[in-house]
């Protein structure tokens, strides 16, 4: 696909280009995250409820075994079929076998990060099984043969005008036309088709309950329900970190999940499914995919608290500047880059750099994931095995120096002051990554003077 | 060995020490009347409310709604259970269905797919009547879940509004998949 770059300066560099984009999609995710914090100061329990929620993971994810076990057995007993896949070409062969099995042709899709994580949909087609991705946001990047750049929106990055191009093409919409209401009636009819001559359904998971053996899955649109109810086959696929221990537990996340992604109170369904319906097939996919690895890690077993609710993204004031593409993994932003490493920690190790560390990411996260942190940490590690940037590596160093040494960290800041206050071909170079795009403020003295005057 | 001994025996090889699971407590609504702010949830929703004692504006609302188009209902007193089979799905003006449990905190209605005929009543029809009473509303999740036993339907859902997207540019369209527009009515 298009929209695969070798590191993320390299992405944010193509993206950067067209600076007038990245201030609109800039203010289009700070809204969102405007919007999630007045949804999450209308409960005055927020932060117990944060902790509680991160409670009860890190309870699941230290009897995760358990949990698996009483799911698989709950499901089983309620008449759903479950799979275990160890990595993605398990689980896409697992996918593939029951489509085979019931000789289908014709596949919707609700979204799911998983399968996308898995590259599920390219293996489909391979053998001949086309694969619909009925959530409005990922039909558009469907169409126009792109990732989602976002979790939840995953057409943020598009301009309306592109979309309705998009659907000129494919849809036959009107040339020219943008009016968004418009354009989701045209993808509302086109779908409707697809859900009506579908053979079989596939979803993601929210929530997988072991007490119950069953499983939530939350959309605005109502995706999951026409394309569930309607397909005579089921299949669904978790990430093994996405059990819960009990239906009571539900409340706790359904009630934070849609009010940190969108800053609604709940999402417009949230659809428990159980059994299949008499005559009908239900299937379960549970996929590790490196989740046992990263469990693992004391440092970032954390990361697998995560809901997918995409906060940290709206939030993250490089994210919201550099766009999701510019990620080099299937999850972008803060989350995608603590998750990243632990898989290739060569090919993801630009992205724990895309980061200012100022915790936003942590202070939104529903379920206290302490993401700067282990953004931090995955830098060491980076910096330590493999050959990052030599570059930083070298000046990092120098700065560790001239920081250890009081005498010389004054000297190199009196130095560095003259130099800002001279010719600016000296400063606005090639050399200078931090003088490219930005004009360097000018102190007007050293912080070691300011510090005398005001240290009382 | 299979994926599941795999999957299982990283997990155990890694001894993790067992982390206690929390207590959830009920928490406190945030106003006296749960009803007036469900009611005002709703309306936030863009859902019509019907709040009324008499079923016979049930059945009036539902004879208005079929000069509109194809309506469908497996709630057996509206006499219309046997009006439809499965290939006029995809025509349905509007499915009248039951609910189960009113949210106030944040206007969802539980609906079982017990009540339902047809699973995907909840999202084919153009429009979505869900007839609730009155006393069948709580003040949020934690308490909805101390009612509801999902496990108990092969299906189950929260249906808070009609059917949205806001994909294109954040401007948000009501009647992406589901229902274009949802009514409550309210049984007294």
């Amino acid at each position: 696909m298009s929209t695969q770059y070798k590191s993320h300066q390299e992405g944010a560099k193509v993206f950067n280009k067209n600076p007038k984009r990245v201030s609109w999609h800039d203010k289009a995710l700070w809204f969102v995250r405007e919007k999630r914090d007045t949804a999450a100061h209308s409960i005055p329990e927020w932060e117990e409820l944060r902790e509680i929620a991160s409670q009860i993971k890190a309870h699941t994810l230290s009897h995760l075994d358990k949990y698996l076990l009483q799911f698989e057995e709950q499901a089983k007993a309620n008449g759903i079929h479950v799979h275990w896949a160890k990595d993605a070409k398990e689980h896409n062969d697992i996918v593939l076998s029951i489509l085979q099995k019931h000789k289908v042709k014709n596949v919707v899709k609700s979204k799911s990060m998983l399968t996308e994580e898995c590259g599920l949909n390219p293996h489909l087609n391979q053998h001949d099984i086309e694969v619909v991705d009925t959530d409005l946001g990922e039909r558009i990047v469907q169409l126009a043969k792109e990732h989602p750049s976002h979790i939840v929106l995953p057409a943020i990055h598009k301009k309306k005008e592109e979309v309705g191009e998009l659907f000129h093409e494919h849809l036959n919409t009107e040339k020219g036309a943008t009016d968004p209401t418009y354009l989701t009636r045209a993808a509302r009819k086109h779908l409707r088709d697809e859900f009506l001559k579908a053979d079989a359904a596939i979803t993601g998971v929210n929530f997988a309950v072991a007490e119950s053996g069953g499983f939530v899955v939350c959309t605005n649109e109502g995706n999951v329900d026409m394309g569930a109810n309607l397909a005579p086959v089921h299949i669904a696929c978790m990430g093994i970190e996405k059990i819960i221990p009990k239906v009571e537990h539900l409340g706790v996340f359904l009630r934070l999940l849609a009010r940190s992604a969108t800053g609604q109170a709940i999402t417009t369904y949230s659809s428990h499914f159980h059994q299949p319906k008499e005559g009908k097939e239900m299937h379960i996919v549970l996929v590790d995919n490196g989740r046992t690895e990263q469990l693992g890690r004391d440092d970032f077993r954390k990361s697998l608290n995560c809901i997918r609710c995409g906060a940290c993204m709206n939030t993250c004031p490089i994210y919201r500047r550099s766009g999701g593409h510019s990620y080099t993994y299937t999850i972008p932003g803060p989350i995608g880059s603590i998750l990243s490493p632990g898989k290739d920690l060569r090919k993801h190790s630009s992205l724990p750099f895309a980061s200012t560390l100022c915790g936003s990411c942590s202070d939104v996260c529903p379920v206290k994931i302490d993401i700067h942190t282990q953004l931090y940490k995955w830098r060491q590690i980076i910096m330590e095995e493999t050959n990052y940037d030599p570059a930083k590596k070298m000046s990092m160093k120098m700065a560790g120096k001239a920081m250890g040494n009081p005498t010389l960290f004054k000297l190199m800041g009196k130095v560095g002051n003259t130099f800002l206050k001279g010719p600016r071909a000296l400063i606005y170079n090639g050399m200078n990554t931090w003088g490219l795009e930005r004009e360097l403020p000018v102190p007007t003295q050293t912080f070691d003077d300011w510090y005398k005057k005001n240290k009382n | 060995m299979t994926a599941k001994d795999k999957i299982l025996g990283n997990i155990k090889g890694l001894g993790l020490p067992s982390k206690s699971l929390p207590l959830v407590p009920i928490f406190d609504g945030l106003s006296d009347d749960k009803h007036s702010f469900f009611f005002d949830a709703l309306g936030t929703l863009g859902v019509e409310v019907i709040i009324s004692d008499n079923r016979d504006h049930l059945h009036q609302l539902v004879e208005e709604r079929k000069k509109e188009g194809p309506v469908y209902s497996p709630i057996e007193e509206l006499g219309l259970t046997n009006t439809l089979g499965e290939t006029a799905m995809s025509d349905l003006h509007l499915s009248v269905i039951e609910g189960q449990l009113g949210v106030a905190e944040n206007g969802a209605i539980w609906v079982a797919g017990d009540d339902l005929e047809h699973r995907a009543l909840t999202a084919i029809a153009s429009h979505l009547i869900i007839v609730l009473p009155y006393q069948k509303v709580v003040w949020n999740m934690h308490e909805a879940y101390t009612y509801i036993k999902p496990q108990e339907n092969g299906y189950g859902v929260f249906i808070s509004g009609p059917s949205k997207t806001a994909d294109i540019e954040q401007s948000l369209v009501k009647g992406a998949h589901g229902a274009k527009s949802l009514t409550v009515f309210i049984q007294k």
